[in-house]
C-alpha cells in the first residue's frame, strides 16, 4: 500500500474475566491506506466493536503495535491518547450518544471543547448541520428528533474537529431503510468532499458493499479475507 | 477560556437536574447556615460578656466592703475599721503610684421630696473621679467635679431612670431635698447596661442619685459604724493587669484590716475567665452540631454525584471518545461539587444569620456579624465540596470508556 494511514501488526487484546483471561483479538494484522474506506463485517462477538475501539484509541492494544500516520502510539499516556482521540478521529456509535441535556448545536460542538484554542463554536455547528441538512433544528434537543436525524447530528459532531478517520460502529443499526439511505449518502458525501478515511463496522452486506472500497470479515477475533 | 468552558458544564448538568441540584443544595445551606448560626451566636455571647465586664471598666480592679455576720460585728469593730478612706494611699501604692482611684458609698435616699416613689433609688456618693473609672457617661448638664466636693457643693447627677420618671420634662436646674439639705441637680446620666458578678450592678446606676462625697458626709448621711466606703476602685493598665493588681492587693489590705476580710477584691479578668471557661464548653457543644451538620450537608453531595455517575456513565464515556481526558472528567465532577457547595454555602450565610439574629431578636441574645466568621464559612463549604466531591471526581474519572459506551 502507498500510503498507509493505519497499521495494526499482531494485535491481540484479552480482557480479565474474574480469573481468567477472554482472548478476543488473536493477533490480527490490518493496513488502512490514507482515504480508504474499509468495512468490517462479522458474526456477533467476533470483535468488531473491540477492534474499532483499539483503532479509535479508546482501547489498547494487549499486545502488538500500532503504527498511526507512521507513529506508533501503543504507549502514549492517557493525556496522549485523549488528544489523538480529540484532533484524530470521529466516532458514530449505534445508539448515538447524543447528550440530552444539551441543544442538537451545543452536542455538534462537544468535541471542540476539548481541544486547545479553538474558533468561534457555533458557526462551526451551524457548518457542520449544514452540511448534514439540520441547520434549522440547532436549538433544538435531541429527543426531539427522529433516529435518522440523531444519527446525523451525531455525524456532525464526529466531525467537527476535521478527524482524518471517521469509526461507525453499525450506524444504521437502528434505523429503517428510509432512514438508513439518508446516512449511507451522508457518508458517501462526506468521504468525497473530505476525503476522510472511513471505517465501518455493519452487519448488512449491502451496506458494507456500498460503503466500502474493501470488505473484511472478522472470525474469532482474526481478520480473514 | 478552558474554565468558563468547565463551569458552562456544570450549569448545563444543574439545569438538566434542577432537583437533585437543589437537594444537594438544600444539605449544604442547613450545614453551613448552622455553622454560621452557631458562630454568630457563640461570637455574640463573647462580646456579651465583654461589654458586661466593661461596663464599670474592663481596666479597673475594685475593692467591695463584704457584709460580716452580725456575732462577729464586735470583735471586727475592735481589730478593723472596715473599708474606709485610709485604704486609699495603700490601694494606690500597690497598684502603681500614679493610679488614678475613686471611690463611692451606696445608701438608702431617705428623705426626699422627689416626685415619686424612691423604693430603689438609691443615694450614692462619690469621689468625683470615679465618672471616668466608672465609665458614667453625662446625658444632660455636666457631671459631677473634682471642686463640687472639696467644697462641699450641694449638686446631684440624676441616673437615667431616676431622671425620667421623676422630671419627664428636664431634670436640669431643678432642686431636689435629700435629708435635711436641698441639692441642685446639675446633670443627668445616660443608661447603663446590666453586668453581672461586677461589685455592683452597673444597671443601679440608672436609679441613682449621685451627689460628691464629701458633700454627703456633711449634709445627708454620716459614716456607718464600721465602714465608710462600699467600692473603691482603681485604674491600672489593662483588662490583663487586673489580675496582677487583685494579686498585689490582697496581702496589703489584709494587713490593714487586721487579717480580716471584710472587703472583696474583683478583677474583671478573673470573671472574664471564668465566663470564658463556662463558654468555651458550650462552644465545643456547638461547634461539634455545626461539624456534624457540615458532614451531613458534604455527604449528601458526595451521594448525589455518585448518583449522577452512575447516570451519566455513558456522557463520561461519550466525552472521554471525543477527547475529554480523565483529569477533564475529574475536574467537571470537582467543579460541579464545589458549586453545590459554594451555592449552598452562600445560601446558608446570608440563612444562617437572618435565622441568627432572628433568635437573638426573639431572645434578646447578642448576635455578632463577624466577617471572619463568613469568610471561615466560605471556605469550609467549597472545602467541603473539594472533600467530599474528590473522591466521586476520581470515580468518574476511572469510567472506562469502552464499557461506558456498551450501555444503552
Ligand atoms: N469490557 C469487556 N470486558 C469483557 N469482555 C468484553 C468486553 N468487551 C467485549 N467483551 C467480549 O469480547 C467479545 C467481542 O466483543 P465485541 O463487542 O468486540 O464484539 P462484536 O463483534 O462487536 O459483536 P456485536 O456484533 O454483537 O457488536 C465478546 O465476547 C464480548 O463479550
Ligand atoms: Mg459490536
Amino acid at each position: 500500500m502507498a500510503d498507509p494511514f493505519v497499521e495494526l501488526r499482531d494485535v491481540t487484546k484479552a480482557y480479565r474475566r474474574d480469573e481468567s483471561e477472554v482472548p478476543v483479538l488473536n493477533g490480527v494484522d490490518l493496513t488502512i491506506g490514507r482515504g480508504e474506506r474499509v468495512s468490517i463485517m462479522g458474526r456477533s462477538g467476533s470483535g468488531k466493536s473491540t477492534l474499532l475501539n483499539i483503532l479509535g484509541c479508546l482501547d489498547v492494544p494487549s499486545s502488538g503495535e500500532y503504527r498511526l500516520d507512521g507513529h506508533d502510539v501503543s504507549h502514549l499516556s492517557d493525556n496522549e491518547l485523549s488528544r489523538l482521540r480529540n484532533a484524530t478521529f470521529g466516532f458514530v456509535f449505534q445508539s448515538f450518544h447524543l447528550l440530552k441535556g444539551l441543544t442538537i448545536a451545543e452536542n455538534v460542538e462537544l468535541p471542540l471543547e476539548y481541544c486547545e484554542g479553538g474558533a468561534s463554536h457555533r458557526d462551526r455547528a451551524l457548518e457542520l448541520l449544514t452540511l448534514v441538512g439540520l441547520e434549522h433544528r440547532l436549538s433544538h434537543r435531541p429527543n426531539e428528533l427522529s433516529g435518522g436525524e440523531r444519527q446525523r447530528v451525531a455525524i456532525a459532531r464526529a466531525l467537527a474537529n476535521h478527524p482524518k478517520l471517521l469509526l461507525a460502529d453499525e450506524p444504521t443499526g437502528a434505523l429503517d431503510s428510509k432512514a438508513q439511505r439518508a446516512i449511507l449518502d451522508l457518508f458517501t458525501r462526506v468521504h468525497r468532499s473530505l476525503g476522510t478515511t472511513l471505517v465501518i463496522v455493519t452487519h448488512d452486506p449491502k451496506v458494507a458493499e456500498e460503503l466500502g472500497d474493501r470488505v473484511i470479515h472478522m472470525s474469532d477475533g482474526r481478520v480473514g479475507g | 477560556m478552558t474554565r468558563t468552558k468547565v463551569l458552562r458544564r456544570s450549569l448545563v448538568q444543574f439545569r438538566t437536574h434542577p432537583l437533585r441540584t437543589a437537594l444537594a443544595l438544600l444539605g449544604m445551606v442547613l450545614g453551613v447556615s448552622s455553622v454560621v448560626g452557631m458562630v454568630s451566636i457563640g461570637e455574640g455571647a463573647q462580646r456579651e460578656i465583654l461589654a458586661s465586664i466593661e461596663a464599670l471598666g474592663g481596666d479597673v480592679v475594685h475593692v467591695k466592703a463584704k457584709d460580716v455576720p452580725d456575732e462577729k460585728v464586735g470583735e471586727i469593730v475592735n481589730d478593723s475599721r472596715g473599708l474606709n478612706r485610709n485604704d486609699l494611699s495603700a490601694v494606690r501604692s500597690a497598684v502603681g503610684g500614679a493610679a488614678e482611684t475613686g471611690y463611692a458609698r451606696w445608701s438608702a435616699l431617705g428623705v426626699t421630696d422627689l416626685p415619686v416613689s424612691t423604693y430603689n433609688v438609691k443615694l450614692v456618693a462619690v469621689e468625683p473621679t470615679l465618672f471616668d473609672i466608672h465609665r458614667l457617661k453625662v446625658r444632660t448638664g455636666r457631671r459631677l467635679l473634682a471642686l463640687d466636693d472639696v467644697y462641699g457643693r450641694r449638686v446631684a447627677v440624676l441616673g437615667s431612670d431616676v431622671a425620667e420618671r421623676a422630671f419627664p420634662g428636664g431634670a436640669l436646674g431643678k432642686r431636689i431635698r435629700i435629708g435635711y439639705a436641698y441639692f441642685e441637680v446639675v446633670g443627668t446620666l445616660e443608661p447603663k447596661r446590666a453586668g453581672a458578678d461586677l461589685p455592683l450592678d452597673p444597671e443601679s446606676y440608672n436609679r441613682a442619685v449621685v451627689v460628691p462625697f464629701n458633700t454627703a458626709v456633711e449634709e445627708v448621711a454620716p459614716p456607718d459604724t464600721y465602714k465608710e466606703i462600699d467600692v473603691l476602685s482603681a485604674k491600672v493598665g489593662g483588662l490583663a493587669e487586673t489580675l496582677a493588681a487583685k494579686r498585689a492587693l490582697g496581702p496589703v489590705l489584709r494587713a490593714l484590716h487586721g487579717g480580716i476580710e471584710d472587703f472583696e477584691i474583683i478583677a474583671p479578668e478573673e470573671i472574664l475567665e471564668k465566663k470564658r471557661a463556662t463558654q468555651a464548653i458550650l462552644n465545643v457543644v456547638l461547634t461539634s452540631i455545626a461539624a456534624i451538620s457540615l458532614l451531613v450537608g458534604g455527604i449528601g453531595v458526595m451521594n448525589i454525584m455518585l448518583a449522577n455517575i452512575m447516570e451519566r456513565i455513558t456522557e463520561i464515556g461519550l466525552r472521554r471518545a471525543v477527547g475529554a481526558s480523565k483529569k477533564d472528567i475529574r475536574d467537571q465532577f470537582l467543579v460541579e461539587s464545589v458549586i453545590i457547595c459554594f451555592v449552598g454555602g452562600t445560601i446558608g450565610v446570608v440563612l444562617g444569620y437572618a435565622v441568627s439574629f432572628a433568635v437573638g431578636w426573639a431572645f434578646h441574645l447578642t448576635v455578632a456579624f463577624a466577617w471572619m466568621a463568613m469568610v471561615f464559612a466560605f471556605s469550609l463549604s467549597v472545602g467541603v465540596g473539594l472533600v467530599f466531591g474528590i473522591w466521586p471526581a476520581m470515580r468518574a474519572s476511572r469510567v472506562n470508556p469502552v464499557v461506558a459506551l456498551q450501555r444503552e
